[in-house]
């Protein structure tokens, strides 16, 4: 039998998991892309590289900026980190903070990194900018319709209470209300992590960019803070969608190291086959007009409020 | 405090790089020569949000020739006389405006004003600035409350 782990331990186990691992998830799904395109693709992992190449690079601002854009990245990443010790993945105690919590965190970064993108004084950084915002504008209350449906389902809007309802029987993973908000929280995270048929991630025409032409002025160890820090936002939404709402399952029950270990494990593992699915989409579908978008962002505002309405009206 | 700890990794993994930041222009094109404005402004942030939801803002949106103004920037000098002489070159010019319909406005406060109004209008009539009439209301009042309290007891 393994040792119980002390709560400190865990809670920086926790942070490390998502610091370390959020690179390599991203080098699993462009793996997966090329092998689809039937390319060879990149190494694994290389976005570790990559990280490793721009934090030895120069760093270059604007001439007008000023010391909030420099700022902008740390913040950004301090946030992401955040959240993995507010709302504990598979590892116990996850009751310190709610997906509430975890929302503002993710909704500040965003809107330091946009602030610092009006900064600089590039039209493409604040173009995208603007477009980024625009339909936060409306993503923004899909995550809250997908907590008002976690909290009607549960009585709390504890992310760890909702998984552990629908582990409690195979009824509660069908119910409507589950599913909707699921779809819901899928199609958003889609279009926060810049894919298609949002964005296309690996795109070089700056009027299609959102996620990737806010950090067009940003270099060097900035860059990378910035660029590991949509990482690590991918990392926590694909684990907020695999471990609350699709797969609850192999989650830490106890304090003990082998759980422990298994948890972060298997929380890696569900992350990489969610990336799968995103890169199968990749693949499938064509990237949206801008304006289309629109369409696709009220889609999923449309299922986390029908979730809401079938549990009031009795279906869900 | 986390911050702290995010500075200090920054600056552990990329030295001194991290702090010697050199102030370079923006990039706007590749070719030289290429002008514009240094930032976007508020309208121009918002537009798109103001767009995208046209259904809920009701944005209106109209492109129409205005006469160029001096200094080569438009400054909302009105459309083209037809009167001026050369006035289709001067007019060459656009002007993009778009505005959004404010709905609180158009369908509670305006509605709710002539309600409003009316209440202000009887209350006028009633502070006529007279002493007698005021004496009046005082009486009328004593009598409600010698009235209510008379029925309570």
């Amino acid at each position: 039998m393994s040792a119980a782990l002390p709560i400190p331990v865990i809670q920086l186990l926790q942070v490390l998991t998502v610091a370390l691992g959020a690179p390599g998830v991203t080098g699993v799904i462009a793996r997966v892309e090329a092998r689809l395109q039937g390319r060879r693709g990149p190494r694994v992992l290389q976005p570790y590289y990559d990280l490793a190449k721009l934090f030895r690079k120069e760093a270059l601002a604007p001439e007008q900026a000023s010391w909030f854009f420099l700022a902008a990245p740390l913040i950004a990443v301090t946030c992401y980190l955040t959240i993995p010790l507010l709302t504990s993945y598979g590892l116990p105690p996850g009751y310190m903070g709610d997906i509430l919590g975890g929302g503002f965190l993710l909704s500040l970064a965003s809107f330091v990194v946009a602030t610092a993108a009006l900064e600089t004084g590039s039209p493409y950084a604040q173009l995208g900018s603007s477009q980024a915002k625009t339909f936060s504008a409306i993503t923004e209350p899909v995550v809250l319709f997908v907590v008002f449906t976690v909290a009607l389902l549960t009585g709390t809007d504890l992310p760890y209470a909702l998984a552990a309802t629908v582990r409690s029987s195979a009824g509660q993973i069908i119910r409507p209300a589950h599913l909707l908000a699921a779809a819901a929280l899928f199609m958003v995270i889609l279009h926060e992590t810049g894919r298609i048929p949002v964005e296309t991630h690996t795109g070089t025409n700056e009027f299609g960019m959102i996620e990737e032409a806010r950090a067009f002025e940003h270099s060097g160890p900035y860059f990378a803070l910035l660029k590991w820090g949509s990482e690590l936002k991918q990392l926590i939404l694909f684990t907020i969608l695999a471990n609350v709402f699709l797969a609850p399952w192999g989650l830490a029950s106890t304090q003990r190291a082998g759980a422990v270990g298994l948890a972060i494990v298997a929380l890696l593992a569900k992350a990489c086959a969610v990336g799968c699915v995103v890169a199968v989409i990749d693949n499938s579908f064509a990237k949206l007009r801008l304006f289309k978008i629109t369409e696709f962002v009220s889609g999923a505002f449309l299922l986390a409020v029908l979730g809401v309405f079938t549990l009031y009206l009795g279906g869900g | 405090m986390d911050l702290a700890l995010t500075a200090l990794f920054a600056w552990a993994v990329s030295g001194r790089r991290l702090l010697r930041v050199r102030r370079v222009p923006a990039w706007k094109s590749a070719t030289v020569g290429v002008e514009g404005a240094d930032s976007y402004t508020a309208f121009g942030y918002a537009n798109p949000t103001r767009r995208v939801l046209a259904g809920v803002l009701h944005t209106q949106a109209e492109l129409r020739e205005v006469m160029m103004e001096e200094n080569g920037r438009d400054d909302g000098a009105g459309p083209p006389d037809p009167a001026d002489p050369g006035w289709e070159e001067a007019a060459a010019h656009l002007r993009y405006a778009s505005d959004v319909m404010e709905v609180v406005e158009t369908y509670f406060y305006r509605p709710a004003l002539g309600v409003f109004m009316a209440v202000v209008t009887a209350a006028k009539r009633l502070q006529s600035g007279r002493l007698d009439a005021y004496l009046l209301y005082m009486l009328i009042a004593l009598i409600a409350v010698i009235a209510v309290v008379t029925a309570l007891a």
